[in-house]
């Protein structure tokens, strides 16, 4: 112990003049464990954590997949009629539960907040283990069409909208007209699983019977909507293999019996799918982490290149102090306990700052990630990075110790210290030190490769000119409060004196009385067109004549709708450029009718228009779609003149003065939603810039480590190289041309890779690899350059500083 | 009457750690003429290193003047002196100073490669060619300095210094890492070149070999304890 204590102070004192290089191999370990340690933790969270409910790896979302007459997968959704036959009639699953996912405002709370309201089957809490806070959790009371007008609040709800009061038990709450009583707080332990979308909250837990599906739709077989959700806890004896089979022979059977007579579902079927929870919670989340970690691994893995480069140098430069301990009787284990811990040393700085890094990286994470990520309990920096960080502090150590002590002959070491003097002192061997910078610059340049690549494909993905604009825009959902009768002309004039009042505003520079296209979703329309009876199953919209003027479609062909068209609900369609393109390849879209039933008139449509087609956020391309024109319902699109806007407060004094019925169901800012669906592409970006800087970092820090550290070592070459008349010119010739060759040779041997790599898996790293590569790729060899040349020219600039004979001087120390 | 090639008055060179000064050299006056052949002697520490780094424009000096053939050369920048050096001294060191990655041809070129003057492949390789069968290496120039013996380096270091035809050769300690056989070796090569016009200035603590070059200093304690005196012809 005091022969390690004595090595210890010893590896400090050789450290503490030896700062540059300590800085190099403190930083850039630091930095990497520091992701590590963070990446570590962020992955325990998404794919190693059980999750919080009651034999987890036995819970499944159960889902419909319809499949069209091409036999694509079309839309995953339960008819109504179809989930209740399915949740009575299914033999494979020990508890079953069912959901109906919605928001709604809370009439009866002095602020009319909108929460999420999740109506159930009292069986969705036993499923998954649940618990109660306050009160009870939904049982018998509430069951299938009991219709018990009862409510569960979440704990967030009872604390931040009722005060944590004590007494809410028994208390009733008013929701679309309806007064409902409250019978519990969900525990504060329970943790929703975000079933239906990342970042869904529910607020209030309704009892199934009460879910928003008007009674006509209650007996569909073949709805398309899909807000609907089936969760099962598999029994023991079944495999989810067999699980898939049942259940999809007793909903594929009903399908075919129940929907056979509807025209649409002609030739199509039923798959059933059974997700883990694991899958369904975490989605794409699970192989982002994986893919991090992955990165995480690879930057350990060029970090301890970059230190082993470091460390060999450092174990040539030291062969005089080795030559020495050998000579006074060290052995070569009591040599290479030397080398341990001077390395033992720099890394436990490096992991004491790495743990600090990770810790930030995680609270950063958690402060800013916690919404674009699938879970609600994301914890900081986990007792799992705390429990690694001593193992890989030690073997790190351990393995680069025997790495550095590799270059040791200890049989020459006697030899080398009779003979000191000979030669011009220890210097890493060129072809070492060549080999030691190619390797280097071959990693850091396919690592600042791929990882701006992949941030610019992010980016771009981000800031699609394609994709819709909804700069300055809100979405306006008004509902209304029907404890009274109110009469349909009643509620349209209503509307229209909303719609008005809206454009009266002089902030506002347009109305839409239209669903916006970012938060609802497109309906699926089965068309026929009259000419060539080509079937097409197009998105569909309904809008108002203002729509494609507030979003900046651009008109191709024929014209826009009119509010006239709008008024009398004229059967015009207005298509976009795509299916325009799809159907009529060679000619004019406009004049040619489509129809739902060419039986029909009624359900027969012209086409007005032919639009420039968007994307929406987070889509890959823009699908067919098809407009149909209406005066609007209860859903408005407001388009704020720059730099203004309207608070909810001024629109719901608004609204009172119309009508104290009016009722805010929704106000949501566009971008806002727009953020939302971009959330993957946001994840992948801040990632993958996050990476590339470090990434970045560490090549600058790894290079210009090895490089100047390098040429410190060739100070006495230095020195005799300008003793015998090289000027300062030549001197920074010949280090860029022994640095730059062998850095030159890592960059191109790592585009080969690269190339190759794409060339061979092209469809694979579509989206990764941008398309500019040899762009990207001359940037990142530019970058390489710059740093290699800093490298080269820091420490020469400090020697030309001093007097030759220094250089030669402080060589023979 | 041969011409100076160095020329030193009151040069000093004070070195200041910790604001503790050290007078290395203090007012030394010296003139080494042409084809001069001139040792200085002392013990460990009186300064000799210090004066030869100082005439070889290694080091420059606290206070004082000096010339080289006549230039003063108390305000050169880092280039000129490098150009200097370059042309008018050659180094032969104690522990030779090879670049062992290089062979003992671009070893002894190199002096050649930094010189203005452009120099031709051809004639390079016959002026190295040249200066290291001076030294009896001629059949060395493709090996590296790491694969020859202490003695043969050392002589390819007299090779190096030699090549660019410099105005004096500065030799410090060039006997102090080699064994008698070899460091009597070297010591009959710089006489040889001596003859042969060589301007030489050695620094030795060997006063068996000092006693070879015509003029003997003394040095201790930074001052130059007396002047010139005419070697005795050897028997």
């Amino acid at each position: 112990m005091n022969m390690f204590r004595y090595l210890l102070r010893v590896a400090w004192q050789g450290l503490s003049n030896r700062l540059g290089y300590a800085f190099s191999v403190i930083s850039t370990m630091s930095f990497t464990l520091g992701v590590l340690f963070c990446t570590t933790s962020l992955f325990y969270f998404l794919v190693v954590q059980p999750l919080p409910y009651d034999e987890p790896e036995r819970l499944y979302k159960v889902e419909k997949v319809q499949i069209d007459k091409t036999g694509q997968p079309n839309v995953k959704a339960y008819g109504y009629a179809s989930l209740i036959h399915f949740y009575e009639n299914q033999d494979s699953f020990s508890t079953t539960g069912i959901a109906h996912y919605d928001d709604d405002v809370i009439v009866s709370h002095p602020s009319q907040p909108l929460v999420g309201m999740t109506y159930i089957t009292p069986d969705f809490f036993t499923t998954l283990g649940t618990e109660a806070h306050l009160g009870r959790l939904f049982d018998e009371t509430e069951k299938l069409n009991a219709y018990s007008p009862n409510a569960m609040l979440s704990y967030d709800t009872w604390t931040n909208l009722f005060n944590s009061d004590a007494d809410i038990v028994g208390k009733t709450v008013l929701i679309s007209g309806k007064s409902y009583t409250i019978v519990g707080v969900v525990s504060d332990s329970f943790v929703e699983p975000e079933l239906y979308e990342v970042g869904r909250k529910t607020g209030v837990w309704l009892p199934w019977d009460f879910n928003p599906t008007p009674e006509n739709r209650r007996t569909r077989w073949g709805d398309r909507d899909n807000p609907r959700v089936f969760i099962g806890k598999l029994k023991t004896s079944v495999t989810p293999e067999q699980a898939t089979q049942a259940v999809t022979a007793l909903v594929g059977r009903t399908f075919q019996e129940k929907v056979a007579a509807i025209p649409f579902y002609n030739g199509w079927s039923v798959e059933m799918e059974l997700n883990s929870f694991r899958d369904v919670i975490l989605g794409d989340s699970q192989l982002t982490a994986y893919l991090l970690m992955a990165c995480a691994l690879s930057m350990l893995l060029i970090a301890t290149a970059n230190i082993s480069n470091l460390f060999l140098s450092r174990a040539f430069e030291s062969k005089k102090e080795f030559a020495i301990a050998a000579a006074v009787g060290a052995n070569m284990k009591q040599i290479r306990s030397g080398i341990f811990a001077e390395i033992l040393l720099l890394l436990s700085v490096a992991t004491a700052l790495g743990l600090l890094f990770g810790y930030v990286g995680s609270e950063l994470i958690k402060t800013y990630l916690h919404d674009v990520l699938p879970i609600n309990n994301l914890g900081g920096l986990n007792w799992i990075a705390v429990v690694i960080a001593l193992p890989v502090l030690l073997g790190l150590s351990w393995v680069l110790a025997l790495i550095s002590a590799n270059v040791i002959d200890y049989g020459q070491l006697q030899a080398s210290l009779l003979s000191s003097g000979k030669g011009t002192k220890a210097q890493v061997p060129k072809s070492v030190r060549n080999t030691l910078i190619a390797v280097q610059t071959l990693f850091v340049s396919m690592l600042v490769f791929v990882n701006t690549s992949f941030s610019l494909s992010a980016v771009n993905a981000i800031n699609d000119s394609e994709v819709i604009n909804t700069d300055n825009m809100i979405g306006l959902s008004l509902t209304l409060d029907r404890q009274k009768p109110i009469t349909r002309e009643e509620a349209r004039a209503w509307f229209t004196q909303v719609e008005a009042e809206l454009k009266a505003m002089p902030q506002v520079e347009r109305v839409s009385r239209s669903m916006s296209p970012v938060s609802s979703t497109f309906g699926t329309w089965s068309l026929v067109d009259e000419a060539s009876l080509q079937t097409v199953l197009p998105e569909a919209k309904i809008v108002d004549e203002e729509y494609f003027n507030l979003f900046g479609q651009a008109l191709l062909q024929g014209s826009m709708f009119t509010r006239a068209q709008a008024t009398d609900y004229e059967r015009l369609l207005i298509i976009n450029d795509v299916l325009a393109e799809r159907l009529y390849p060679n000619g004019d879209a406009v004049g040619n009718r489509l129809s739902f039933d060419l039986n029909r008139e009624a359900s027969t449509f012209t086409i007005a228009g032919v639009v420039k087609g968007v994307k929406m956020p987070g889509a890959i391309s823009i699908p067919p779609r098809v407009y149909r024109v209406s005066k609007g319902g209860y859903d408005f699109v407001i388009k704020f003149k720059e730099g203004h806007s309207v608070s909810r407060s001024t629109i719901k004094g608004m609204l009172n003065n119309i009508s104290s019925r009016l009722v805010i169901y929704e106000l949501e800012d566009l971008e806002e939603q727009k953020f939302n669906k971009l959330k993957n592409q946001y994840i992948t970006g801040v990632m993958s810039i996050s990476l590339t800087l470090i990434s970045i970092a560490l090549a600058a820090l790894g290079l210009y480590g090895i490089i100047s550290y390098g040429i410190q070592l060739r100070r006495s070459e230095i020195g005799v190289r300008v003793s015998i008349g090289a000027s300062r010119k030549a001197i920074v010739i010949q280090m860029m041309r022994d640095s730059l060759v062998a850095a030159v040779v890592g960059v191109m041997v790592g585009f080969v890779l690269i190339f190759v790599f794409k060339n061979e898996f092209n469809e694979h790293v579509q989206g990764v690899i941008h398309n500019y590569w040899y762009l990207l790729g001359a940037v990142t060899a530019l970058c390489i350059f710059i740093i290699a040349l800093l490298s080269i020219l820091k420490p020469l600039r400090g020697f030309f500083k001093q007097q030759p004979i220094a250089l030669l001087r402080q060589s023979d120390n | 009457m041969n011409q100076p090639i160095i020329e030193m008055k009151g040069v000093s060179k004070v070195f200041e750690i910790d604001d503790i000064q050290t007078h290395a050299l203090q007012s030394i006056d010296l003139v080494v003429q042409e084809g001069q052949y001139l040792s200085i002697t002392g013990p460990s520490g009186c300064g000799k290193s210090s004066l030869l780094s100082i005439m070889g424009l290694l080091d420059a000096p606290t206070s004082g003047e000096y010339k080289i053939d006549g230039q003063s050369v108390s305000s050169l920048s880092y280039d000129a002196a490098s150009k200097l050096r370059n042309k008018k001294i050659g180094f032969i060191f104690q522990s030779f100073n090879l670049i062992d990655e290089i062979s003992v041809f671009d070893n002894v070129a190199l002096p050649l490669r930094y010189s203005d003057e452009s120099v031709s492949s051809e004639a390079m390789a016959q002026r190295v060619t040249e200066c290291l069968e001076l030294v009896g290496l001629g059949h060395r120039l493709n090996h590296k300095p790491n694969q020859l013996s202490g003695g043969q380096q050392q002589r390819v270091a007299i090779a190096r210094a030699l090549v660019a035809n410099p105005s004096v050769l500065l030799v410090d300690e060039p006997t102090g890492n080699l064994d008698s056989k070899s460091g009597d070796q070297i010591m009959d090569i710089l006489d040889d070149l001596n003859a042969q016009g060589r301007t030489i200035c050695m620094v030795t603590h060997d006063a068996r070999y000092a006693t070879r070059a015509k003029t003997q200093l003394n040095l201790l304690d930074g001052q130059l304890s007396y002047s010139e005196v005419e070697r005795l012809e050897a028997v």
